[in-house]
């Protein structure tokens, strides 16, 4: 993170509703994730693939030990920082389907298997419909961003945001119904 | 706004956001009532709701976005590769340790599919691939059912190392075991599998050094295979006795401990040890279904903490969450009966597999295997609840390094009373002394009827206690005789486990005779010599101490160093130790104390088998319950010999004999051992006896480890009210021994009882 110092306050600033202060803080994570995604790349000198929450705690590792009075609440940072990785994600899948090939690394959520194929515009559906949710009950979306796109477990999103794992399940369930309805049925305004 | 097709709009969303929280959260039954309810109250707002919760319905039957995320296929490329003799087909997963390629004989001699996983690390120099590559073969070379063969090992132009493996399809272990709801036992025989894979890697010197869910998968039809033998060595790289890579990048947590053992993370040394430690956190996941450390996730730095210095909950207790509940689902039983399934002798593998020093965890892989099969088998296992290093539950009985303890106490009496006699009769002034001594016998002998065998008619406690009261009154003043007698006698009733009449009794003898005969005399030295034992016998171990250590001290003066009496002394100081747990201190001094008197005394005497029995105690404290019992077989088979069955000490031995093969989990021949002894006690010491009560409460504990609980209550009581010494009565309730029993609602009523009756006796003996 190029600008760790003032993190702390950017944080703040958005937690606050400052519009600029939270575009500045996602920029910020956002080139600090890629930065590190491609450090791994070079590192490695082979294809291989990240998990998002391995990118995350490296990322959160770094940048703490940069500046531990910025970042002693690592549940906060994991709360932004994932709504910036979904960001990175759909970008690599929004890149993918204008390029047929460019892509240099993935990314992948928790485990090794093989995925449902899923349609990258869907993909990218889910993430405005998912903004759109955050606008209304912020709450949900992030549970979203934890779960889907980071692939965290419910257990551990539990943990990170203090509450019950039957609660992160409860907004787990209505985020979906929210999405599905804003996805397939679509929202009348 | 139809019913048909209502509306949703974020403002809508808002509005109706908490009554979905409301009908999500309840149940389907809970959920119908409210919403006839709800109907009536908010009849605008009811269509769209009953609508959510539909497509709530359908989403869970759709698993909507339970999808894993997709993964960009636009990268470079390895399909079409040829390595070595294989193509690489596709990209079929990555782990922490890098990616992993579907591949195939690119010679078309085998239809084998293989696998082959790229390791995220350069090798080098020339020397190095070569290194790799050896070693990957010797890797090869383990062949077992249960562990995906290595075929291959290379490395690439590029200097990538490879290696060819067995391609497995298959669920990791701890997810297969879930989706399959597989009970407590299934699993267990799963995890046996995986024991003798292990096993197998062992006996061939071959550590797996990261061992974890994911690499352990098992395949549709049920076969586990361990993925990954021995890479973590070759990982390693050069510095290949070093820790391995203990870090895990995967499975959510960054570079985090989850799987290592302590020793990986402090840097010691690798040993299989480290594998049995990784293996008890996979049994305590498949059985309680999170990690030791509790929920996850950890921090790096919390798990660092958890794996040196915190001992994880027992799987019994970690299952008290609300989520454990769905636990229990699982594993197709109830939380309650998760939870009793899983208390005592589960809890106390798990405890033993994962234990942060190496040597006390399992010694082998075979070992855990063993005792497993033991609990599915229902028969008790080896491994002792933790207590047992820590804490002497059994009051073993420990013998005087330097005194012949004699059990026929009427012969002691009598063969002293009469040495005496004929010793002063030679010396006329001492007749006098001689006939107070004949007097003195007469009257003892008035109790017991001389036609009968001793145990039979009058114990010999009744003989013991009516020497007691007449000698003041029946030997007039003659200190020297009085302290000799009295001294004598403590001996007597510290064979009867009277310690402290022993005690009061050995005090006086001592400031008697060092009144009359002097401080460095034989005799008084001796009698503070038992003086100490009925301390340590009482288990005020300090003071027993701090008198042996001034003792020795005085003895090595009087006597030097390589002294029957001085090494007897440091035989007791090594006993009290190794009840303080000082046990390689005392150790040591007892080895030398046994070479002192194997050399001096000879290997039959009474005094070495004493010392053999006291360090059999001692390795049995060291988990070394084999080798105790091998001497302790060895100390019976001479004491039978010379001394015959119905001796004290033979039984005493006989008593700790018992201990240790119920300390081994040969329950059934304890109890095989225990029902002749208890009659042998009875007989010989007395029905009320401790020794009798002692081993009444053995048999007690168990029947309560095979099952009998009705048995176990009966013997408890009887065990109670009859002798049984109140500092083991009021430890009953925590006795790991009779864990078989929690919960019963007769063991609280007894462990009540046995405390009011301990009160009751408000011996002196007691020593808390």
């Amino acid at each position: 993170m190029r600008s760790a110092p003032s993190l702390l306050a950017l944080l703040d600033a958005a937690e606050r509703g400052d519009k600029p202060a939270a575009d500045a803080l996602f920029a910020g994570l956002y080139s600090e994730l890629h930065r590190l995604a491609k450090y791994e790349l070079a590192r490695h000198g082979a294809p291989m693939s990240l998990g998002a929450t391995t990118l995350l705690h490296k990322a959160y590792i770094e940048i703490a030990a940069k500046d531990t009075a910025v970042f002693d609440d690592c549940n906060r940072f994991m709360g932004y920082a994932s709504r910036v990785m979904r960001g990175l994600i759909i970008d690599f899948a929004r890149s993918r389907h204008a390029q047929k090939r460019g892509g240099q690394f993935e990314i992948t959520s928790l485990e090794a298997e093989i995925e449902d194929v899923v349609d990258d515009r869907e993909l990218v559906r889910i993430s405005e419909a998912l903004d759109e949710l955050a606008t209304v009950e912020p709450d949900l979306a992030q549970v979203v961003d934890l779960k889907f796109f980071c692939g965290f477990s419910f257990a551990e999103v539990a943990a990170m945001k203090n509450i019950s794992e039957r609660t992160v399940q409860r907004k787990w369930e209505k985020a979906r119904i929210y999405l599905h309805r804003s996805i397939r049925t679509g929202l009348e305004r | 706004m139809s019913e048909i097709s209502p509306e949703l709009s974020p403002r809508k969303w808002q509005e109706i956001s908490p009554y979905l929280d409301h009908a999500l959260g309840v149940s389907e039954e809970e959920r119908a009532a409210w919403l006839i309810n709800f109907r009536k109250e908010r009849s605008d707002l009811a269509g769209l709701l009953e609508k959510l919760l539909e497509d709530h319905r359908a989403l869970v039957e759709e698993r909507f976005l339970e999808y894993q995320l997709p993964r960009p296929v636009d990268e470079p490329s390895m399909a079409g590769e040829i390595l070595g003799s294989y193509r690489v087909l596709s990209r079929i997963g990555e782990g922490g340790m890098g990616n992993v390629w579907l591949a195939e004989r690119a010679d078309g001699r085998f239809e084998r599919q293989v696998a082959i996983k790229f390791l995220n690390f350069a090798v080098a120099s020339q020397g190095g691939a070569e290194r790799f590559k050896r070693e990957g073969r010797l890797l090869g070379q383990l062949a077992h059912p249960h562990i995906a063969e290595l075929i291959d090992a290379g490395v690439t132009s590029r200097g990538e190392p490879y290696l060819v493996l067995d391609y497995v399809s298959g669920r990791q272990i701890d997810h297969y075991c879930d989706e399959h709801k597989l009970g407590i036992e299934k699993r267990i025989e799963l995890f046996l599998d995986i024991l003798g894979a292990v096993a197998h890697a062992h006996t061939n010197l071959i550590v797996h050094r990261d061992i974890k869910p994911t690499n352990v998968l098992v395949s549709s039809a049920g076969e586990v295979k361990l993925l990954d033998f021995g890479i973590a060595r070759l990982l390693a790289g050069d510095a290949g006795s070093a820790a391995g890579p203990p870090l895990t990048m995967e499975d959510g947590g960054a570079m985090t401990p989850l799987y290592a053992a302590p020793e990986q993370l402090t840097g010691d040394a690798i040993t299989t040890a480290t594998d049995v430690y990784a293996l008890g956190v996979l049994l305590y996941i498949l059985l309680v279904g999170e990690h030791p450390a509790g929920p996850g996730p950890h921090s790096p730095a919390e798990l660092i903490k958890a794996v040196l210095n915190q001992d994880a909950t027992a799987p019994s207790r970690a299952t008290a969450g609300k989520k454990d509940a769905q636990a229990a689902e699982k594993r197709g039983v109830s939380l309650d009966r998760l939870r009793r399934m899983l208390r005592g002798d589960l809890d106390t593998i798990v405890h033993k597999a994962l234990r942060k020093p190496p040597h006390e965890r399992y010694g082998s892989v075979t070992e855990m295997a063993d005792d497993l099969r033991r609990y599915l088998a229902h028969q008790p296992v080896s491994a002792r609840p933790d207590t047992l290093r820590y804490r002497a539950r059994k009051y073993l009985r420990r013998h005087l390094a330097g005194v012949a303890v004699t059990a026929v106490l009427i012969l002691l009496l009598a063969g002293f009373v009469a040495m005496q006699a004929v010793q002063l009769r030679r010396i006329a002034r001492e007749r006098d002394r001689a006939d107070r001594i004949a007097n003195f016998m007469t009257g003892i002998f008035k109790v017991a009827d001389p036609g009968n065998k001793l145990g039979d008619a009058v114990t010999a406690r009744d003989v013991l206690d009516q020497a007691a009261a007449q000698i003041d009154t029946r030997l007039g003043h003659d200190p020297e005789l009085q302290a000799r007698l009295m001294y004598v006698m403590a001996m007597a009733y510290n064979n009867l486990g009277l310690y402290a009449r022993s005690q009061t009794l050995l005090e006086r003898s001592v400031q008697l005779s060092t009144a009359a005969i002097g401080a460095d005399d034989v005799q008084t030295l001796r009698s503070r010599q038992r003086l100490a034992w009925s301390l340590f016998q009482q288990g005020r171990f300090a003071d027993a101490e701090s008198q042996q250590r001034s003792l020795i001290a005085a003895e090595q003066n009087i006597f030097g160093p390589q002294n029957a009496e001085t090494i007897g002394t440091m035989g007791d100081l090594a006993t009290t130790l190794s009840e303080e747990r000082r046990l390689p201190e005392s150790e040591k001094i007892q080895r030398e104390v046994l070479d002192f008197q194997k050399r001096v005394l000879g290997p039959e005497a009474t005094y070495t088998l004493a010392s053999m029995d006291n360090l059999a105690i001692t390795l049995l404290y060291e988990g070394r319950a084999a080798e105790a019992e091998e001497l302790e077989s060895k100390v019976l088979e001479v004491q039978r010999r010379v001394h015959g069955t119905e001796n004290l000490t033979t039984i005493h031995y006989m008593m700790n004999e018992a201990e240790i093969e119920a300390g081994m989990g040969a329950l059934d021949k304890a109890e095989g051992m225990c029902l002749p002894l208890l009659d042998l006690e009875r007989r010989v010491i007395g029905p009320d006896s401790p020794e009798a009560a002692e081993t009444t409460y053995s048999l007690a504990s168990i029947k309560a480890k095979l099952g009998k609980a009705d048995d176990a209550f009966l013997l408890l009581r009887q065990a109670i009210d009859h002798g049984l010494l109140p500092r083991e009565a009021l430890a009953l309730g925590s006795d790991p021994d009779f864990q078989a029993l929690h919960g019963d609602p007769r063991f609280d009523g007894i462990v009540v009882h046995a405390r009011q009756v301990a009160a009751k006796k408000a011996s002196p003996a007691v020593s808390n």
